[in-house]
């Protein structure tokens, strides 16, 4: 269609302009050749007419003067002339003798010369008068002839010439009747011919004047220059417009101009046959100039019809396209030209349809294989094999820079007789990434799963580990119960293993903490000093029992500092714990410290720095070493015991702390971790009164306690506990019989009410919640604290929003319970003595 | 598609050769005419040429010019040969003049248009063939035909009445507080006033002034009682025809004597030379004949145009009407029923309508159908009222037209009213003594 508007459209209105201008240059030139046609037609006409004129005027003037000298003056002259007169052309004889005044015509009649005009001619011996009105009632000129009897003149001899003589000579009118002959008198300027023609009538030119305006010839000049001509004795021809109609005047000289020969010849009389095939021509060139535009018109007609209906079509697949994420192309399949692309392929492709094609053309110039899958698509010269295919591509998109994943689909019709191929693009690099995605996740839980499984496979063997051990040493004391000796090594081998339970469960339960970021930190001074005789006591231990030199570098010194020294001493040990752990037997572990100074007064940075030659990391490990449950899979660490929680606890502590944790580690050289903490410190003098109030001893004689606990063993455990400290215990077996205990005892009869969480009937929660409903004074400010295996935070919080004022996490650890109780006992007496 | 298309365009190409192949070497000889030249019978008619394109359409010879064609065409045996004469000016013989000569010597011609006089004179003469057998005449109306008869013969049949009178430029006369004049002295009265203005009051040729002689003095013979009585006395010399023409001429000679029109241009102006004296309001009276109302002559006028009678004392307006283009038909003609026929188409009822079409006025039949036009409303008037007189009357023995108009030229020659009447009282006798 573009081509049709940039070129058809021009070519052919180019040819209908050439073809109109060699029409019109044709009749142009056919025109010039007929009016030269008919102007020479014209000159050769009156030529013809002018030399008969000529000729018969000079025949009339010699058989005048031939009739003159056959004339004799004697005897009846009269019968003599009338007699002549019969077999002449003269409508008039007349003879005067010479010297008298009148004489006699052949009429019989007197004849006088007196109406003769005075202008005569000589010719020869006769004398030939200009035409006038004679006494005949007619244009007449009169041949004056000498008669001689003897050599003596005798008389004058007349002969009348009528000018109607020439009715029967000339043509009524030339050119198929229309051009009418006149004579004019050059002289006299006077018509003395006219045609007898009834063809127009109104002939009656008097002269030329009266000739010219009576056909309404008046252009300005005209007159003057046929007079001027007339007076030169040259001819005249003139095409003009006579009366609305293109004619032929003529003015031609006659006799050497003694008389003009003029008329008017309408141009269609001259040029009838030839007007007729110029017509001809001109109508055929008509006919197929019209039919050149109608063949135009109708082309036009329906090449907009054919380009309407093909936009609408467009139009439709335009609609279609961008409604839809297919790009669809319509190929040649004999010469690979693209002939329709969808808009949207800008919007899917990053790219038009006419540029993808200069693409795809490019691509097969160079035939590059590098090139993206599309274009070689595209470009190959599968349009003409016929098969149907489905594809997949990639392609870089130009707009976005990203590659996308296409599916290309090929199929072929028939269109006009041509081979088709439609191309179908659509973009599928959602589904391949939501394919990667889920292969992702799915790997992912996969992975977690086996994680999981891990974990708990871990878990497992780490708690049968040490019940295995206490119901080994339980079974042991049992068989030994009277070494005393043996049980209480058992009994503390149990107590060991038990504590090392709880530090397993302890770290699930910081994890757990950490990651719902709920993990906070105690305040509280420590010796520096104490804190590395700790950590020396139980990891010289390990290393020991690997048989590994275990080395405390502390050239700090003893400090008092303010931070959670149980997270901190967890701190190190789990890492001194990793890098016993993973150092082979033999090798050595070395806990190094030192003091950087701190930009604010009364703070120290301690750089603590743990190092092994142990097996090391893989630097692909350490990328991950802090993830929860992560282990490096190797031998030598599935080896050994671990929850892979404790990295991912470390380092969420150093942070809480304000720390800094790194690592260094290389395979099968060892591993340093660096633990910088900025820390408050002080003097010496607040260390004492921190160490006096550790001091403190417990004894809880005169409270009474409240213990809600379902679970028998664990409310004997409890309650044994409690009265070893002397305190009185009252115990509840769920949370209905603890509420209906509190409610019936009287107001301040319990100190504080230790509350299990899971029990039959109401829990602990609903139980509290109960309490703090009562309308009795003690029944919102009993302190009411949870004692309960759910130990995550969540179960924590639970408490607290029930009203309980804190929770103690089972199993119970004695000393522990104990400050828990006393924090409540004594706070509230405190607040009593305030 | 582009096969058939193909197709079709080879066949069309193959049969647009076929002509041209068949056409080609072919040159066998082929008589395309043969025939003997038919003589045809030839029938001379003599007219007077109108003049100017002002009578092309609608006028006298566009009404001949039609009855030609047709003539023609019903004698498809008989050639028509039309042959004219027009006088250039004054001094060349007048067509009158050439009528008598042309008849006179024998010149051929079947049939000649004239005037009365011409037409009065042949017949005196013997010329004329006695066209009393005519259809046409039978639809003539009175006035037509007496004016075509004497003696009984119907010497000629005209083609058209026509009613002479003033035409008026009234918005002159308005401007200088005149009205229409109804008599002689209303129109004096008119004349001093414009040529005390310095208005010529009157544009003369020198054919048509007779009309008011005639009016002035004939008007008695014809519109009074006694008119029979009155011929026959002019006839037998009783009564001497200058006691009819001097009024007229003492009229006539007032208003020469007044300047009341210009005398040396009348001597020499034929017939509508005056005409643009009148159109340019130089003038307030001009006499033509009802014709006049036609556009190509005084119709397309910018100012306020009457068409009246000649003002009489003793009748008011009195209106001349002349039997005109009088066919009249060569006694030795060889084409006698040829030109009884052609003189019938001439006069046909279509012809009389054809000229009546355009300009109305007054037929020469009876059996015209026409419209009036309304600047003719006063000369129907005058005429139906009889206050009309014809230019020339037969049942007198002295030709009228023709010899009035001679008499007027020797008035401008300067001979008195008393030569000129002397000289009619000797026509008088000499047309008796005929």
């Amino acid at each position: 269609m573009k081509w049709y508007k940039t070129r058809a459209i021009p070519i052919m209105i180019a040819g209908i302009v050439l073809i109109g201008c060699v029409i019109y240059g044709l009749s142009s030139r056919i025109q010039n050749q007929m009016e030269k046609a008919a102007t020479e037609n014209v000159r050769e006409i009156v030529q013809i007419i002018e030399s008969g004129i000529t000729e018969i005027r000079s025949n009339d003037v010699s058989m005048a003067v031939q009739l003159a000298g056959l004339f004799t003056p004697e005897g009846d002259t009269g019968a003599l002339l009338s007699q002549m007169q019969k077999n002449s052309v003269f409508a008039r004889l007349s003879y005067i003798p010479e010297g008298a005044a009148s004489g006699i015509s052949s009429n019989g009649n007197a004849f006088t010369p007196a109406g003769f005009p005075d202008q005569r001619d000589q010719v020869g011996e006769a004398l030939v008068t200009n035409v006038y009105m004679s006494d005949l009632g007619a244009w007449t000129y009169t041949v004056e002839c000498p008669v001689y009897a003897g050599d003596q003149r005798a008389g004058t001899f007349y002969a009348d010439v009528l000018m109607e003589r020439y009715d029967n000579i000339l043509p009524d009118a030339v050119f198929q009747g229309e051009g009418l002959v006149y004579i004019l008198d050059a002289k006299t300027l006077r018509f003395v011919y006219e045609p007898t023609s009834t063809r127009v009538i109104i002939s009656g030119k008097y002269d030329l004047h009266g000739f010219l305006d009576d056909f309404g010839i008046m252009e300005e000049g005209l007159e003057e220059n046929i007079s001027g001509a007339i007076d030169d004795a040259q001819s005249t021809i003139v095409r003009m417009s006579v009366n609305g109609e293109t004619s032929y005047v003529y003015f031609w000289p006659i006799d050497k101009g003694a008389w003009y020969l003029c008329g008017i010849i309408p141009e269609r009389s001259i040029q009838g046959e030839s007007k007729a095939v110029t017509q001809t021509i001109v109508v055929t060139s008509m006919i197929i100039f019209l039919g050149a535009v109608m063949f135009f018109l109708m082309f036009h007609w329906y090449n907009r019809k054919s380009q309407k209906a093909r936009e609408e079509q467009i139009d439709l697949f335009n609609g279609i396209a961008r409604s839809i994420d297919d790009v669809v192309l319509l190929y040649d399949c004999d010469t690979g030209v693209q002939e329709l692309a969808f808009d949207n392929a800008k919007r899917i492709l990053g790219v038009d349809g006419k540029s993808l094609t200069a693409i795809s053309e490019c691509a097969v110039d160079n035939a590059d294989e590098g090139a993206e899958d599309l274009t070689q698509i595209l470009c190959r010269k599968n349009f003409q094999d016929g098969l149907e295919r489905t594809e997949k591509a990639v392609w870089m998109n130009p707009e976005t820079g990203l590659k996308q994943y296409l599916r290309v689909e090929t199929a072929f019709i028939a269109l006009d007789g041509a081979r088709k191929c439609i191309v179908s693009v659509v973009d599928v690099t959602k589904e391949v990434q939501m394919q990667e995605s889920l292969q992702a996740s799915v790997l992912a839980a996969q992975n977690a799963s086996q994680v999981k499984s891990n974990f708990l496979s871990q878990m497992s063997h780490e708690i049968r580990t040490p019940m295995n051990a206490v119901v080994g040493m339980v079974q042991i004391a049992e068989t030994k119960f009277d070494d005393r000796e043996r049980v209480a090594d058992c009994l503390r081998k149990i107590k060991s293993s038990s504590h090392h339970l709880l530090s397993l469960i302890n770290e699930i339960l910081d994890i757990s903490k950490i990651e719902s970021q709920k993990m906070s930190l105690s305040e509280a001074w420590f010796s520096l000093d104490a804190l590395l005789s700790d950590i020396d006591n139980i990891i010289s231990v390990q290393a020991g029992m690997r048989r590994q030199r275990f080395m405390i570098c502390n050239p700090v010194g003893n400090m008092d500092l303010l931070a959670d020294p149980i997270r901190l001493k967890q701190v190190l040990m789990n890492l001194l714990n990793n890098s016993v752990k993973y150092t082979p037997e033999g090798g050595s572990v070395t806990l190094t410290i030192e003091r950087k100074a701190a930009k604010m007064k009364d703070y120290c940075v301690l750089c603590f720095r743990i190092e092994d030659d142990g097996i090391g990391m893989s630097a692909e490990f350490q990328k991950k070493l802090f993830t929860p449950f992560e282990r490096e899979d190797r031998d030598e660490v599935s080896a050994q015991t671990g929850t892979g929680l404790g990295l991912a606890i470390v380092q969420s502590m150093v942070s809480l702390m304000g720390g800094v944790l790194r690592v260094e580690s290389e395979m099968g050289v060892g591993t340093t971790f660096y633990v910088d903490v900025n820390f408050k410190y002080k003097s010496g003098e607040t260390r004492e009164s921190v160490e006096e109030e550790t001091q403190e001893v417990c004894d809880l004689t005169g409270v009474v306690i409240l213990l809600a606990e379902d679970n028998e063993l664990n409310r004997e455990i409890a309650a044994e506990f409690l009265k070893m400290a002397n305190a009185q215990v009252e115990c509840a077996a769920d949370g209905v019989d603890a509420f209906e205990k509190f409610r019936d005892s009287e107001a301040g009869r319990y100190d504080i009410i230790l509350m299990d969480m899971q029990m039959p009937r109401w829990d602990g929660l609903e139980a509290t919640r109960q309490i703090r409903k009562l309308d009795r004074p003690d029944a919102a400010a009993v302190p009411i604290i949870a004692v309960t295996a759910n130990a995550y935070f969540e179960d924590e919080q639970k408490c607290l929003e029930a009203g309980m004022n804190d929770h103690v996490a089972k199993p119970l650890e004695m000393q522990d319970f104990y400050q828990k109780v006393k924090k409540y006992l004594w706070h509230e007496n405190k607040e009593e003595k305030k | 598609m582009k096969q058939k298309m193909k197709r079709g365009l080879a066949l069309l190409t193959a049969l647009c050769m076929v002509p041209g192949l068949t056409g080609c070497g072919q040159n066998d000889a082929k008589i395309v005419d043969q025939g003997k030249n038919e003589e045809k019978e030839e029938l001379i008619i003599y007219s007077p040429n109108a003049t100017g394109n002002e009578v092309r359409e609608g006028g006298v010879m566009s009404a001949m010019q039609m009855a030609i064609d047709e003539f023609e065409k019903d004698h498809p045996n008989i050639a028509v040969s039309y042959k004219s004469y027009t006088p250039q000016d004054y001094q060349e013989k007048s067509y009158d003049e050439v009528v008598l000569d042309r008849v006179r010597n024998k010149m051929g011609d079947d049939i000649s248009i004239m005037n009365p006089d011409v037409a009065y004179a042949l017949n005196q003469e013997g010329y004329l063939a006695d066209l009393s057998g005519l259809d046409t005449v039978q639809y003539l109306t009175d006035d037509a035909l007496n004016q075509c008869t004497v003696d009984g013969k119907v010497i000629s049949v005209p083609m058209t009445m026509l009613c002479y009178g003033l035409c008026v430029n009234n918005d002159l006369l308005k401007r200088y507080g005149l009205e229409l004049p109804k008599t002689k002295q209303d129109f004096l009265h008119c004349c001093e006033v414009l040529k005390a203005n310095g208005i010529t009051p009157i544009a003369a040729n020198r054919w048509w002034m007779e009309t008011f002689v005639l009016t002035q003095g004939f008007a008695k013979l014809y519109i009074e009682d006694g008119k029979e009585e009155k011929i026959a006395a002019l006839n037998s010399g009783e009564t001497p025809i200058s006691q009819y023409m001097r009024p007229g001429f003492e009229f006539l000679q007032e208003l020469m004597d007044k300047g009341y029109f210009d005398v040396d241009f009348a001597k020499t102006a034929e017939a509508g030379d005056e005409k643009d004296q009148f159109m340019n309001q130089e003038v307030a009276f001009v006499v033509h004949y009802d014709t006049a109302i036609q556009d190509e002559v005084y119709g397309d006028h910018d100012f306020d145009m009457a068409f009246i009678g000649f003002p009489t004392d003793e009748y008011g307006q009195v209106n001349l009407m002349n039997a005109a283009q009088r066919i009249g038909i060569n006694n030795e003609t060889k084409h006698y029923d040829e030109a009884v026929a052609f003189a019938e188409q001439m006069t046909s009822k279509e012809v009389v309508t054809e000229l009546l079409k355009n300009s109305g006025g007054f037929p020469p039949r009876t059996d015209i159908t026409f419209e009036r036009p309304e600047i003719l409303a006063t000369a129907y008037e005058n005429v139906e009222a009889g206050r009309s007189i014809p230019g020339s009357n037969p049942e007198i023995k002295l030709e009228q037209w023709g010899s009035t108009c001679d008499m007027v030229q020797e008035l401008y020659k300067g001979k008195s009213v008393d030569e000129v009447m002397a000289a009619f009282d000797a026509l008088q006798k000499e047309a008796i003594a005929k």
